[in-house]
């Protein structure tokens, strides 16, 4: 019987109209999924055209990120002037970074020639500055050492001041910090001088009237003060009363400086 | 989706399988035509990665069987019931003593019929039949051996 049963099925096989007509099935249905993974064209431009009109949105959110960047890091919002007999300001960004740095007399770019600044937070660029070889000459026991910032804000300034009268540079005895005003820089630049040095001549010329922007630039630091003291002025205030902080302990509000070596 | 190639390839091998089992379960021509497309398109499109023929074989079987199960399920499947409407017209005619064999086989319960062709045809074990069928082996070799006295009885009987 089984030799008969596999016989019996034996005749039974796929008749060529029924593989011929299935193979047609199929492959039809090969040529249906060949097409649909295929976009159709207009789907393909809309894919691409969608990727290609994305890209300039891409670009434009990019070029608007960088135009922010630059603008948050490149832009300086507040101001050091370090004034000894070199005058330099230092330009801080937002994130109390140094983006720039000015000589304002001819000490000032003999000093900044050999120190770099840039990008520094601005606490270690006036330590920097202050300890810088190049500087050491101008840092006598004589000299005045005048930091003045001028923040953003108030409250800026005042952290700044708070900042840099904590550096170790601070502790020298002629080492003063005072915060100016941010609208002086403007007008301090316009007479060629540093924003700290031109409260010193504002105070200076209020004793003296026919003291010159020039005259006063050539002056040190040390000298203005001693022409003020001797023309029986105080140094100028810093508005807040936060003058010349880093001496709140000492009973001398000034070092002692030589009082008679003033403009000439 | 497997190739053109490939498609012809398994039809030549396997479409004379799947047209046996077609013939097994179904009860027309046009049901047959609709399982063996089936069975084969989704061949196609099944991911399985075949390890042999004989895995092949067995994949092509299971499907099938699982396609002709469900098709009767169907409410609306069609219903004739004799040899002559599983075959198509214009193809050669089965030589009557298989023909005869064949209505005696395909008269038995759908239950002895698929373990029949297994068996004796494919020549699977009953422990490869109770694989592919889902079924405990012991089953498999119960409905064996209840087809073939069933067989062997309506051979008898046809034979007077």
């Amino acid at each position: 019987m089984d030799k008969k049963l596999r016989e019996a099925f034996d005749q039974v096989r796929a008749e060529d109209a029924l593989k011929e007509k299935t193979l047609s099935f199929l492959k039809a249905a090969i040529d249906e999924e060949e097409k649909q993974r295929q976009p159709r064209p207009l789907q393909k431009c809309k894919k691409s055209g969608t990727f290609v009109f994305r890209l300039p949105a891409f670009a434009s959110v990019a070029a608007v990120c960088a135009i922010f960047f630059v603008w948050l890091y490149a832009v300086p919002v507040s101001a050091i002037s370090v004034d000894i007999n070199p005058s330099i300001e230092l330009n801080v960004n937002r994130l109390d970074r140094v983006v720039s740095v000015e000589a304002l007399n001819p000490d000032g770019e003999k000093v900044l020639s050999e120190v770099k600044l840039l990008n520094l937070h601005y606490e270690s660029a006036v330590e920097t500055l202050l300890n810088s070889a190049s500087m050491q000459p101008y840092l006598s026991d004589e000299s005045f050492i005048s930091v003045t910032v001028a923040g953003k804000t108030e409250r800026k300034s005042l952290e700044m001041q708070s900042a840099i009268t904590s550096g170790s540079y601070a502790k020298r005895a002629n080492f003063h910090c005072q915060i100016g005003k941010k609208e002086d820089v403007s007008a301090a630049h316009a007479l060629g001088l540093s924003f700290g040095k031109y409260r010193m001549y504002l105070k200076l010329r209020e004793l003296d009237p026919t003291i010159t922007p020039q005259e006063a630039g050539n002056l040190s630091m040390r000298q203005m003060v001693d022409a003020i003291q001797d023309l029986g002025g105080s140094l100028p205030d810093s508005g807040g009363g936060a003058m010349y902080r880093h001496r709140q302990q000492t009973d001398a509000p000034f070092p002692p400086g030589e009082g008679k070596k003033r403009r000439q | 989706m497997r190739s053109e190639q490939e498609a012809e390839r398994a039809l030549s091998l396997y479409a004379d399988t799947v047209r046996r089992l077609c013939m097994v379960y179904l009860k027309n021509y046009a049901d047959t035509e609709d399982i063996f497309q089936t069975v084969f398109l989704k061949y196609l499109r099944t991911p399985t990665i075949f390890e042999s023929e004989e895995h092949e074989k067995a994949w092509f079987i299971r499907v099938t069987i699982n396609a002709c199960k469900d098709h009767l399920k169907s409410f609306f499947r069609r219903q004739t019931v004799s040899l002559d409407a599983l075959l198509p017209s214009d193809e050669p005619a089965i030589e009557d003593e298989h023909k005869e064999l064949l209505s005696i086989v395909l008269g038995l319960p759908e239950k002895y019929r698929d373990v029949i062709y297994l068996f004796y045809y494919e020549g699977y074990q009953a422990t490869e039949i109770a694989q592919m069928l889902g079924k405990n082996v012991n089953t498999v070799y119960t409905l064996l051996g209840r087809a073939r006295d069933l067989l062997k009885k309506e051979l008898e009987e046809s034979h007077g």
